[in-house]
């Protein structure tokens, strides 16, 4: 078997092991026993809130939010055939942040738990609908990624603004928190809401694998192979916005993830763009899930925030990669 | 005419093409209705990359382009991609693919149709010589390599037609009488095969027939010889040429340049 064969099912399994793993984790450790009689454990049974309600919840909204930023990382560097282009490059994942920090800041959690998600989503469809608008006039990479780069500078700026303008401490503190990513307090409501965009994303982004393999050869290569440029690039848009735009509503702007988990795959599974995509999601679903994990284990001070992790893992490992292809090219 | 089986006809009526409000190839008239290799020639900014781009429909034309009597432009853009290959000038490669994997690519058109690709594929790596170093990452091949594994992509696609712009450019003489004679024995095979070339002695050597562009228009068309003549070469290259003989044949050797 080849090493590409055994990708899928490992990553997989090691998905299915960490998320069991992850359930027994935290304040109060579990056994396996534990966790089997608290799946099916009385409604009103301590151990079975704990496992049921509180970390099964997060657990699953991690594994979904990581598999988004993944499979969208993927696409993205496939698309743009740039090996830096991730989520966060497109605006997106920013003016998500963006909307869900104006309805932090108008007090939108108190009025309903769907509001600041509902505004993030809202956040997001702005972004893509001026990437959209862009694509529509056959903008090219070059242009996706410098319209990317404005939209996210000017949604950072608008919520710095919010920061800048915020009450007081805990207003801001509330902000700040939010921004750095977290499935933690995330309920079955969360992953219920992100759900359906999540999916949808996806399913948009699934169908694009031949596409952005014929991008390898470049653009007017790809077309002369019968790819319609134009509603390829509006697929990885839509795709992305959807998927991500979802994530970031429920759990906040959580880096690194759809950076480095292709760059971690591509030697296992080969440089095709259409090769990367299902194990992007895997590998981007078990990084949240273990940084999810990590996050618990740590029992001073206060909680991490996912995002902090995922870059405090992310980056050196990034870094090492890349040194150690530079040597290979040396 | 009934077209033999396999083997494509085209035909240019009135071809023309604007780029940004300016006019870049008008009144294109050709048929193209013989299997062989057919050179497009003409100075710098002539517009046989636009000609081969509008054939290979990447870019909207006016007039007519007919294959096998049916307009070109009627076709969808998959069934379009398996009627006419084209091989671009762009020889750049975004991620370290295996060579096998680049030439896969050509049979993307063919997704689907219950075709054998793998059968394409080895087709394509043989005729190219390029099976050898098939599970190599192209960036690890030469220049000359390189070229030849682009050639079998294109080749992949099994196309009735094969489009290349300047295939033999930036290669040394070995790799360009090795791709020139690629590519005539592909046309010689009941391909009809349609190549930029700025080399005249290769496009007099290898090619079937010229066309002749300048300033977006034909101004020759015919065999070699008819086409690459003295004045000819003077008043569209602006070239004093001279014509030694090689065996039975005169070449054409652009020798000093006419005007400023």
């Amino acid at each position: 078997m080849t090493r590409a064969a055994v990708v899928v099912p490992g990553l997989t399994l090691a998905l299915v092991l960490a998320g069991l793993v992850s359930l027994g984790l935290g304040y109060t450790a579990l056994s396996a026993g534990d966790i089997a009689r608290a799946l099916i454990a009385a409604p009103d049974d301590p151990t079975g809130i704990i496992v049921r309600e509180i970390r099964l919840p997060r657990i699953v909204l991690a594994a979904l939010v990581g598999g988004a930023l993944g499979l969208s990382g993927a696409a993205l560097q496939g698309l743009l055939h740039n090996p830096l282009a991730e989520p966060g490059l497109t605006g997106i994942s920013a003016s998500a942040a963006l909307g869900a920090v104006i309805a932090l800041y108008c007090g939108g959690a108190a009025v309903s738990p769907w509001l600041v998600p509902g505004a993030g989503l809202v956040g997001a469809a702005l972004a893509a609908v001026a990437l959209l608008v862009l694509v529509g006039r056959g903008a090219g990479p070059l242009t996706l990624i410098l319209a990317g780069v404005a939209l996210s500078n000017a949604a950072i700026a608008l919520t710095s603004l919010a920061m800048n303008l915020s009450p007081n401490p805990f207003a801001l503190s509330e902000l700040v928190l939010w921004l750095l990513g977290s499935v933690r307090d995330r309920g079955f409501d969360d992953v219920l809401l992100c759900l359906p965009f999540l999916s949808a994303g996806a399913l948009a982004l699934w169908g694009t694998g031949g596409g952005l393999d014929a991008l390898a050869l470049g653009d007017e290569t790809a077309r002369s192979l019968g790819v319609a440029l134009g509603r390829l690039r509006a697929r990885v848009v839509l795709g992305t916005a959807l998927a991500v735009g979802a994530s970031v509503a429920v759990a906040g702007a959580i880096g690194f993830v759809g950076l480095v988990i292709p760059h971690l795959l591509r030697p296992l599974v080969g440089a095709r763009p259409s090769r990367l995509l299902l194990p992007s999601a895997l590998g981007g679903a078990l990084l949240l899930v273990v940084a999810d994990a990590v996050v618990r284990m740590i029992s001073v001070g206060p909680e991490l925030q996912l995002g902090v992790v995922t870059a405090l893992i992310g980056a050196p490992f990034f870094l090492s990669l890349i040194l150690a292809r530079a040597r290979e090219a040396a | 005419m009934i077209p033999a089986a396999g083997f494509a006809r085209i035909d240019l009526e009135n071809v023309g093409v604007v780029l940004d409000g300016r006019p870049v190839l008008a009144n294109v008239t050709a048929s193209l209705g013989a299997p062989g290799l057919v050179g497009l020639i003409g100075p710098n900014g002539a517009g046989k990359t636009t000609l081969l781009r509008a054939l290979a429909g990447l870019v909207a034309s006016q007039g007519r382009v007919l294959m096998n009597g049916q307009p070109l432009a009627r076709l969808s853009p998959a069934e379009r991609a398996r009627q006419v290959a084209y091989l671009a000038q762009e020889r750049a490669v975004h991620w370290p693919l295996s060579v096998r994997e680049v030439v896969a690519l050509g049979r993307l058109p063919h997704r689907g149709q219950g075709h054998d690709d793998q059968a394409a594929i080895d087709r394509a790596l043989d005729e190219t010589g390029v099976r050898a170093f098939a599970d190599r990452p192209i960036g690890h091949l030469s220049g000359g390599e390189r070229a030849r594994v682009l050639l079998a992509r294109a080749l992949a696609v099994e196309a009735p037609v094969l489009l290349a712009d300047e295939p033999v450019a930036a290669l040394d003489p070995h790799h360009q009488l090795a791709m020139m004679g690629l590519l005539r024995r592909h046309a010689e095979a009941g391909a009809l095969v349609m190549v930029v070339v700025h080399d005249l002695i290769s496009a007099a050597r290898f090619c079937h027939r010229l066309i002749l562009l300048d300033r977006g228009g034909v101004v020759a068309d015919g065999p070699p010889d008819a086409v690459l003549t003295e004045p000819t070469l003077a008043t569209h290259y602006r070239v004093r040429a001279v014509f030694p003989q090689v065996g039975t044949q005169a070449l054409p050797l652009a020798w000093e340049t006419l005007g400023p």
